[in-house]
């Protein structure tokens, strides 16, 4: 499983270009990461928002203060909720604003 | 809407990609995206205007204006915001710079240091101006780099950047002919179009 985890590259088919891995569909994406993270810190998920703007999605980011550390996203982290409230609210309200 | 932001939309094409630095709550962006169907993304440090932009359903990105741009891509956005923040910055040159890779036209406002009230208080009470308007001391403002309208004037003319289009309002945002006429003296807040050369 740990393997798995660290093999994982989804621009291997996309000529090792993250960015165009990213380039289909047309979701948006919600990035959240934690201060104390070190199996994915905030700076790789830096590079995420710099890929996605790159392949020109639309992305939200935000950096939550946090002290434990990868497990933290388990955490009901006021910020952390709230954000993925807000995100999905409004992901919802489109999805019924498409549909009617 | 304020009318300073009524300026700002009508420099923005309808749907353009828009970037807005130290967007705040995302009003202005809320409201390009509903009058100008913009493309629109903020870049933001406080995580109370973070949140409520999210509710907004707008994009925005927790990024520290001082650590430049470097995550976009050249000519990514067709304009690039910048209002009343470059007094807040470390490098507020290094930002215009950055501004006019990202996008092909900038859009800079800011509190114009030159306005004849600012010049009163110095003169008359030799010390540094603190207002309704500018309500901090000296040693614990967030505006850390004030300008006037000729200093901006004179670095746009440095980096030979296009000054589009320049206007200035009062503190309710509103113009007048004398406004236009000493915009240095009698302008309270600098609005300028920029593009590259």
């Amino acid at each position: 499983m740990t393997k798995a985890l660290d093999y994982f590259d989804p621009s291997v088919d996309y000529g090792n270009d993250l960015s165009k891995a990213f380039a289909g569909g047309d979701c948006k994406f919600l990035l959240v990461s934690f201060s104390t993270d070190w199996r994915f810190p905030p700076e790789r998920s830096r590079e995420l928002v710099e890929t996605l703007l790159k392949a020109g999605r639309e992305v939200t980011y935000l950096e939550v203060e946090a002290d434990q550390g990868h497990d933290a996203f388990l955490m009901p982290i006021p910020r952390y909720i709230n954000a993925m409230r807000g995100f999905l609210d409004n992901a919802y309200k489109e999805l019924v604003n498409d549909a009617s | 809407m304020r009318p300073d932001q009524e300026i700002i939309q009508r420099w923005i094409e309808p749907d353009s990609r828009v970037l807005d630095l130290g967007c705040g709550d995302g009003s202005l962006l809320a409201n390009l995206k509903l009058t100008k169907k913009v493309k629109g993304t903020g870049l933001e440090i406080d995580s109370d205007k973070i949140q409520t932009c999210v509710e907004r359903g707008l994009n925005v990105i927790e990024q520290n204006l001082d650590a430049g741009l470097w995550n976009f891509q050249t000519d990514s956005f067709d304009t690039v915001l910048l209002a009343q923040t470059l007094q807040a910055l470390s490098h507020p040159d290094q930002l215009i710079d950055e501004m006019l890779r990202v996008g092909r036209r900038g859009i800079v406002t800011f509190p114009n240091f030159g306005n004849w009230k600012s010049r009163v208080y110095l003169s008359s009470k030799g010390r540094m101006p603190v207002s309704k308007f500018m309500p901090h001391a000296w040693y614990d403002t967030p505006n850390i780099h004030f300008c006037t309208v000729r200093d901006f004037d004179a670095l746009c003319k440095e980096k030979n950047i296009r000054i589009l289009e320049r206007t200035v309002v009062d503190l309710k945002h509103e113009g007048s002919l004398s406004m236009r006429l000493l915009p240095n003296l009698l302008g309270e807040i600098a609005i300028y179009h920029i593009a590259r050369s």
